[in-house]
């Protein structure tokens, strides 16, 4: 039994969220859908010109399996990233209910790394034995990611396996050559990935609270359980110091802090005057935060912001003591599924839509489309590992408008967002107004320059 | 005039001397003034109330029970959920919803696991006790992971949430943690007062001295342990409630509190319940403390979590030492035979076949299974558990031969990983393994230290300890495990010649390797067993005054065994590091050891063939789990499984081994000696039990007895109704 602590691992997974970026959007939802469309149906086109063949381990003359691999059975806490299962078998639902892809069905497979590296690498490797591509994965601890480069193909050539995640939390999974992640990556995995180097991170959202209240001056919460967490905060913390804002303290939070332990913060703002206060934990942190802010008579806090790692269902029931919390986000909200058509298939066909999830069925028609193309350009049976992997390299994909601007390699970071406000246990959308938009702006993103294992160091 | 120094004096200054040290080596710069005094106040002493509480009633458990309850908090978990489901659910009156939780299901639970479970204990082993409660507490978390899905995001309200509290200097103090404190306070007081001033209270303490005295006083003491257990379940509940609104409902959260609880418990020598109040104060304070004064830095960023660890470390050092017991030798079983070289050998070779038959997929009734499947996957997932099978195995001498009992392996593995891959695991230099073992061998000895001043309880309480320290900030300075290094760390190791890893396309290799491996350590432990050395760990358990009337030197022996314990950790966790190639800060908590000393003992924890036993049984939990579909209402049963198999302990106290060794071995031709044994625990057996058909016998053909009458309550089945000490005293008049 690998142990886990839920705390530790939502905190850990929310700063990865923290540094979301789900490809670039038009600033109108609503424009083209990309070139997603067309390629499907020149694919479609295609499939009566050839008899299929099973080209590909994964590829049948039938059907294309994929597999989803996602922490969902971790004895503390099951079901942790069941979203992205169950996002990619709706979406393989669908997919084959308009067409399929690639001429065939598509067919998915789940494994569970159970938040275990061990059970993520035999995942890969399972996947190599049985699937064409990973798609829509989300498993926390992925270190090694060696089969994913290096596992043989149907022709027995090293080319390993085309990863389209969800979501990957390690550095080695986000850098990895086979992986095409719909999250951004502010690594600029050119190296080793260590020492001081420039890393991305988003300041649109810093931007926007700024015309709320101009001199922003607050603390900033760490997620403190894993070291690559608190890492991930520091160039969120860089970036938004080099925005204007006055940092009074940053400091750490941990997944089993209790209530009590916060007022150290709400002291901490009490003390510096703080108008400004910025979770980048997880939806616990920042409901114990609003809690003890109000429990404490804490007033004169213009702006409590988090990151997409506060738009849950758990957040909306968290009553009145977290109204007007600011979450912000680089795809179009599900409250507005009717704007978009990419979305309100989502949607309409999970139900309960989470985040996590949205990731996973993005993840799915990038891989639609990548197959599509493929088949529109080489035919039916050209669906092999080395054609998909020399595909996503160059793919462009907006997600049929969801992310807003079409993204154009495997590695992105989106300088597009929307700024959403929970009241009344829903979220409202307050920037951009227009429903069905997103702001994308390329000062929306800044680079910054520094060694974040140093910086970490620096964090109460 | 002399000035006489006492060793304890010398402790206190220089534990004191190393706290002042650490303060002032990571001061953070914060100002002493009003406003941070009382931020640390407030928020310590409501920390504070939160830990007594839990404290408290571990103490009461221990104090009417005898029984060191690990469950103790997540049965106050499952209560807090029980009352959210009642409160927030169901809608019902927060007062109606307390009356239901804490005196209807908390005390049904409580009998429930006196009549069930706790009666088993009392003459147990603590190894026994120990793990059955274990066991509970995992049974309890996977309870209610079942019932109450994680996805689902709960919380339970504070208690006059929407009220203004009380204003305390720059800090507000609510009402729900007033009320914390004050309930805190109160359940110590009124717990010291109900067991030291009422009647109820002073037989549930008899009760554990002595049953049979109790009763000769007019207790009755099968009643009495069942309001016992009642009780501790009440305060489980009431701390699980109060605690809930504070940590979030979330059940790791809820039960990892038994940590800093043993802690607040330790202080009070597991007697005082004011003490455990005090206890938990003081705990409450320094974490207090640490947040608002000191900065830890990154080489100690996780050391403020150690603090509960660390204050229980240091309770245990202050208690005095233990002395030798005299006038309760036990001789618990007859003399066991010892295993003939070549039956070790013969052993040894089954293993090694049955891997190898699995790993070649020629076992045909589960090829067509899933964890049949000779696939490359399952080829990994069995070197996993065979890595973790070479841990038990190393708590074989600790445990089942010296009665040391050690949650500490673990963590020493841990450290063996992280070592060997700096010592030549990022080479794939073999002797690595050497210095790795060479290094852990005295960090067990490390941990023998105390053990040399505590046993039993103590010195479990004191391994559990270095092992959540070990994770938190041993394992996790940067010098030992690098945060930004990330990715694979063991490059495959060369052993005379030959490649060994764990990569895709060596995995059966790899598998056949550990089993030759495993193999060996499990025939050099058979052949130690038949050593001096074995025979003066086995000698020291059973009776340390009596070994050391004979001359054996308890301190050499002690520090032996655990100088073996601690290089065969290292070695396995030389052998986890390979199997695994990449490790995290996380890799090694404490939590994940406790399955490995649970399944141990549940096998039989003297005999080195239950480390393969164990290893089996950590491997059947998910096979089960894929063979079954993965069922939802299963997805715990990595927490359920081994709980429930320690439970049964409380049936079945020497483990699987002994039983079922004890039972097939006659069916060897050549083991007379396990037929005349069976023969002879059957004549036993019917000797000590009594059935219905057997009564007229009672005073004629058999003895009339005390231990008779009792057994006959039992049979008739009026225990509960008639007090045993009663019948006794009436029967004997009679």
């Amino acid at each position: 039994m690998k142990r886990i602590r839920l705390g530790m691992l939502v905190a850990a997974l929310s700063v990865s969220i923290l540094a979301v970026g789900c490809g670039r959007s038009g600033s109108d939802s609503s424009s083209e859908s990309g070139s997603g469309e067309s390629a499907t149906a020149k694919a479609n086109a295609n499939c009566e010109k050839e008899a299929l063949q099973a080209t590909e381990t994964g590829v049948s003359a039938d059907t294309i399996t994929v597999q989803v691999m996602a922490d969902t059975g971790s004895p503390l806490a099951p079901g942790l990233f069941q979203g992205n299962v169950d996002a990619m078998n709706a979406y393989a639902k669908w997919v084959n209910a308009n067409g399929g892809v690639g001429c065939r069905q598509l067919k998915v497979e789940a494994w569970d790394s159970k938040l275990d590296a061990t059970e993520s690498k035999n995942g890969i490797i399972n996947a190599c034995k049985t699937a064409v591509a990973m798609v829509g994965g989300n498993s926390l601890f992925n270190p090694d990611v060696s089969d994913l480069g290096n596992c043989a193909d149907k022709a027995g050539a090293p080319v390993g396996i085309p990863d389209f995640a969800a979501l990957a939390n390690d550095v080695n999974e986000q850098c990895a050559a086979n992986s095409w992640v719909v999250q951004a990556v502010s690594e600029p995995c050119t190296g080793t990935n260590t020492g001081v180097r420039d890393l991305k991170a988003f300041v649109g959202a810093t931007k926007f609270y700024q015309t709320i209240q101009p001199n922003l001056k607050g603390v900033f919460l760490v997620p403190a359980d894993l070291p690559t967490t608190v890492q991930s905060a520091t160039y969120q913390i860089e970036s938004q110091k080099q925005t204007g804002v006055n940092w009074i303290d940053s400091m750490k939070v941990s997944g089993r802090t209790e209530q009590s332990a916060f007022n150290t913060y709400i002291q901490a703002l009490k003390g510096g005057s703080g108008n400004y206060a910025y979770v980048g934990s997880n939806d616990v942190a920042m409901i114990k935060l609003r809690k003890e802010a109000n429990a404490q008579g804490l007033t004169g806090i213009d702006v409590w912001a988090c990151s997409l790692a506060c738009y849950t269902e758990n957040f909306k029931t968290s009553g009145a003591d977290v109204d007007g919390t600011y979450v912000w986000m680089q795809f179009l909200p599900f409250e507005e599924a009717s704007s978009n058509e990419a979305l309100g298939n989502y949607v309409n066909a999970i139900g309960k839509p989470d985040a996590f999830g949205a990731q996973a069925w993005q993840a799915g028609m990038a891989f639609t489309q990548a197959v599509d193309e493929i088949v529109a350009e080489k035919g039916a049976n050209a669906i092999t590992r080395p054609n998909i992997l020399a595909k996503m390299k160059t793919l462009s994909f907006d997600a049929g408008g969801w992310i807003g601007k079409a993204r154009t390699t495997p590695k992105v970071f989106s300088d597009c967002m929307v700024i959403m406000q929970i009241n009344g246990g829903k979220f409202e959308r307050v920037f951009p107004k227009e429903a069905g938009t997103l702001e994308c702006k390329s000062e929306n993103i800044t680079t910054v320059k520094m060694d974040p294992a140093a910086a970490a160091a620096n964090i109460k | 005039m002399r000035l006489k120094v006492s060793p304890r004096m010398i402790s206190v200054v220089v534990v004191g001397l190393v706290i002042l040290f650490l303060v002032n080596k990571n001061w953070g710069g914060a100002s002493v003034d009003a406003k941070t005094i009382s931020s640390f106040l407030v928020v310590g002493i409501a920390l504070g109330g939160i830990y007594a509480i839990t404290a408290g009633g571990l103490v009461v458990t221990y104090a009417t029970t005898g029984i060191f309850n690990f469950a103790h908090a997540a049965i106050g978990c499952f209560l807090a959920f029980c009352y959210w489901q009642l409160t927030v659910q169901q809608g019902i009156p927060t007062v109606i919803a307390l009356i239901i939780t804490l005196f209807v299901i908390a005390p049904a639970i409580g009998f429930l696991l006196d009549r069930v479970i706790m009666r088993r204990l009392r003459d147990a082993a603590l190894v026994v006790q120990l793990m059955v409660t274990v066991g509970l507490m995992l049974t309890f978390m996977g309870i209610t992971l079942t019932i109450w899905s994680p996805k689902t995001g709960r919380s339970l309200p504070q208690f006059f949430q929407n009220t203004q509290g009380v204003q305390l200097g720059e800090v507000t103090a609510t009402w729900h943690r007033i009320i914390t404190v004050v309930v805190a306070l109160l359940v110590a007081l009124g717990l010291r007062f109900l067991l030291y001033k009422t009647r109820l209270g002073i037989s549930m303490r008899a009760v554990v001295d002595s049953r049979s005295l109790a009763g000769l006083t007019g207790a009755k003491p099968s009643i009495i342990s069942g309001a016992s257990w009642a009780l501790g379940c009440m305060t489980a509940g009431l701390a699980g409630i109060l605690i809930a609104p504070e940590t979030g409902l979330v059940v790791d959260n809820l039960t990892l509190i038994i940590v800093v609880a043993s802690a607040a418990a330790a202080i009070a020598q597991l007697k005082s319940i004011p003490m455990a109040f005090v206890g938990g104060l003081v705990i409450g304070l320094a974490k207090s403390f640490s947040a608002v004064y000191l900065e830890w830095g990154k080489d100690w960023a996780y050391a403020d979590e150690a603090i509960p660890a660390a204050i229980l470390f240091i309770a245990l050092l202050f208690l005095p030492m233990a002395r030798l017991e005299t006038g309760k030798i036990r001789i618990t079983k007859r003399t066991e035979r010892l295993t003939k070289p070549w039956e070790a050998a013969l052993g040894a070779g089954v293993m090694i076949a049955i891997v190898g038959a699995w790993a070649n997929g020629w076992i045909p009734w589960i090829s067509g299974t899933t964890f049949g499947e000779r696939s490359t996957v399952w080829l990994g997932r069995g070197a996993g558990f065979l890595v973790l099978g070479l841990v038990m195995l190393s708590l074989i001498p600790l445990i089942g031969w010296a009665g040391q009992v050690s949650f500490a392996n673990y963590a020493i593995a841990g450290i063996g990983a992280v070592l060997f891959s700096h010592f030549g695991g990022q080479n794939g230099d073999a002797l690595g393994i050497v210095w790795v073992m060479l290094i852990c061998a005295p960090l067990g000895l490390a941990i023998a230290l105390p053990a040399l001043r505590l046993k039993g309880l103590y010195l479990a309480l004191a391994t559990l300890a270095f092992a959540e320290v070990a994770d938190k900030v041993l394992i996790r300075h940067p010098s030992m495990l690098d945060p930004s290094a990330t990715g694979v760390l063991f490059k495959p190791v060369n052993f005379f010649g030959t490649t060994i890893s764990s990569s895709a396309t060596d995995r059966k290799a790899f598998l056949m390797f550990l089993i030759v491996t495993f193999a060996l350590l499990f025939f050099m432990l058979e052949m130690l067993r038949r050593t001096r050395w074995a025979r003066r760990w086995i000698a020291m358990s059973d009776s340390p005054a009596a070994s050391a009337t004979i001359g054996i030197n308890l301190t050499t022996t002690k520090m032996m065994v655990f100088m073996l314990s601690g290089a065969m950790a290292g070695f396995a966790g030389c052998m986890i590091g390979l199997q695994r190639g990449a490790l995290s800060v996380d890799s090694f908590p404490l939590f994940a050891g406790l399955p490995l000393v649970l399944l141990i003992a549940v096998q039989g924890v003297r005999y080195p063939v239950a480390a393969f036993m164990g290893l089996l049984g950590l491997a059947s939990f998910p096979a089960l789990y894929e063979v079954l579909g993965k069922p939802s209402w299963l997805t715990a049963i990595e927490l359920i499984g081994p709980g429930i198999a320690a439970i049964a302990m409380a049936y079945r106290p020497e483990g699987a081994v002994f039983y079922s060794g004890r039972d097939l071995a006659g069916l060897l031709p050549w083991r007379q000696d396990a037929r005349d044994e069976k023969a002879l625990a059957l004549a036993k057996e019917r000797e000590q039990n009594i059935g219905k058909d057997e009564i007229g016998d009672m005073g004629l053909t058999r003895p009339f007895t005390a231990d008779k009458v009792a057994q006959l309550d039992r049979v008739l089945d009026i225990t509960d109704l008639v007090d045993e000490q009663k019948m006794v005293s009436s029967g004997g008049a009679s």
